[in-house]
């Protein structure tokens, strides 16, 4: 699982045709950045749940769903004042969302719950559920969800692409009199969901993560070691411009370990 | 002792149920409407069909309002003009039935034109003008 915020009037990058020598041809777009968030999970069967979208506001207002089909109504709706997620809503995702949909498909069975260290999902609360509930947890380490998170390495990219394309239509179309409003966010990010979650798209994101099937190859591949900054215990080593100041700094080194350890042309300096 | 136990026994029974009530009505959502905002609920969390539940309930009785209020002001624009009515056709009884004219709102009238009203001997008479003025020449 994991958290996906949607700028409501940021459409995807536009191409302009106009006419040979015009000068600065534009599209005018809608400029909103209200934020608001979805939550999603996927399953390694290829299967995505519901989503949790999260409104800024005080309240469920008449208008935000308008346009609300039976398409929807597995989706959970919820607000919060800035339009992010938070603890208490971490918690309804789990009793709303995934335990009730994820128990149909495991049928009884115990289930990994992976996710990203966000203060929301290790509260006590949080934890204690899912402990009652068969859910087994699994923290993913800070600053890897980039090679880790399956949502991340390959469905939300294209998630945001689908909607921009979708708001791009929209603005073209000629309808955009009053702006993106809630009303027809939910219209394009069903559209953009139902595009981007594709079981072959999910299970390809569970390979290139290498969490199933089970390849740690296919992370630690990705992995580089940095070659810019040479650290040693007493700070950054400046490089060395010549061969003797090599010959020295190694000289310097050996007096520290054992010289019988040396290899044979190092130890013709000693 | 005996009845002492189980005196215990029921209040603990009815401990229990009322803390159980009361930790499901903490679960409660509150849901109420408030119809100057356009607030469909406060509850925090609803998923799709609740909220279209909501929304229709919300939509209807929208309708329903507005159906009404226009049923209302029908009702009393129709009693104004027919009071605008009787008010005029009694201002115009003493002055006869060439008095009355049509009103603005197009309501059916009884209509009594001076077609239906004249004899047939004073219309022969007005279709007839070219032979009275024949007559005068001839005077």
């Amino acid at each position: 699982m994991d958290e996906k915020g949607f700028v409501m009037g940021l459409a995807a990058r536009a191409k302009v045709l106009c006419c040979r020598g015009r000068r600065n041809p534009h599209v005018t777009h809608d400029g909103k950045r209200e934020l608001i968030t979805v939550i999603k999970t996927i399953c390694r069967n290829g299967s995505v749940l519901s989503p949790f979208i999260i409104n800024k506001g005080a309240g469920h207002y008449l208008g935000w769903y308008s346009n609300l089909s039976e398409e929807n109504k597995d989706y959970q709706f919820s607000y919060s004042a800035k339009g992010w997620t938070d603890d208490k809503l971490a918690l309804e995702w789990l009793e709303k969302v995934f335990e009730p949909e994820s128990g149909v498909i495991c049928s009884g069975q115990p289930r990994l719950l992976v996710f990203d260290g966000h203060g929301s999902h290790i509260t006590y609360q949080f934890v204690s559920y899912c402990l009652s509930h068969n859910i087994l947890l699994l923290c993913l380490p800070s600053h890897s969800t980039h090679l880790l998170q399956p949502l991340d390495v390959g469905l939300f990219s294209p998630y945001q692409h689908y909607y921009g394309i979708e708001v791009d239509n929209y603005v073209r179309s000629g309808k955009n009199i009053v702006g993106i409003k809630k009303s027809v966010f939910l219209p394009f990010l069903t559209a953009a969901r139902n595009q981007t979650f594709s079981s072959h798209n999910i299970l390809q994101s569970f390979i290139s993560t290498g969490i199933w099937p089970l390849n740690a190859r296919r992370v630690l591949g990705k992995i580089t070691p940095s070659t810019t900054k040479r650290r040693d215990t007493l700070g950054t080593m400046p490089i060395p411009k010549s061969s003797h100041e090599i010959c020295q700094r190694v000289l310097s080194a050996t007096k520290l370990v054992d010289t019988t350890l040396l290899p044979i042309h190092l130890s013709i300096y000693n | 002792m005996k009845d002492l136990s189980h005196q215990l026994q029921e209040e603990i029974a009815e401990k229990e149920i009322w803390q159980e009530l009361t930790h499901k009505l903490q679960n409660v959502d509150l849901i109420h409407y408030t119809t100057d905002k356009r607030k469909l609920s406060e509850a925090r969390v609803l998923d799709g069909a609740a909220l279209i539940q909501l929304r229709d309930a919300r939509l209807e009785k929208n309708t329903k309002k507005a159906v009404a209020g226009l049923a209302r002001k029908l009702a009393s624009g129709v009693s104004r003009s027919s009071r605008k009515v009787s008010l005029l056709a009694a201002k115009s009884a003493p002055t006869g039935p060439v008095g009355r004219r049509p009103t603005s709102k197009n309501i059916p009238l009884p209509e009594t034109s001076q077609e239906e009203t004249a004899s047939p001997d004073t219309l022969r008479n007005s279709d007839s003008g070219s032979e009275i003025e024949e007559i005068s020449d001839t005077e």
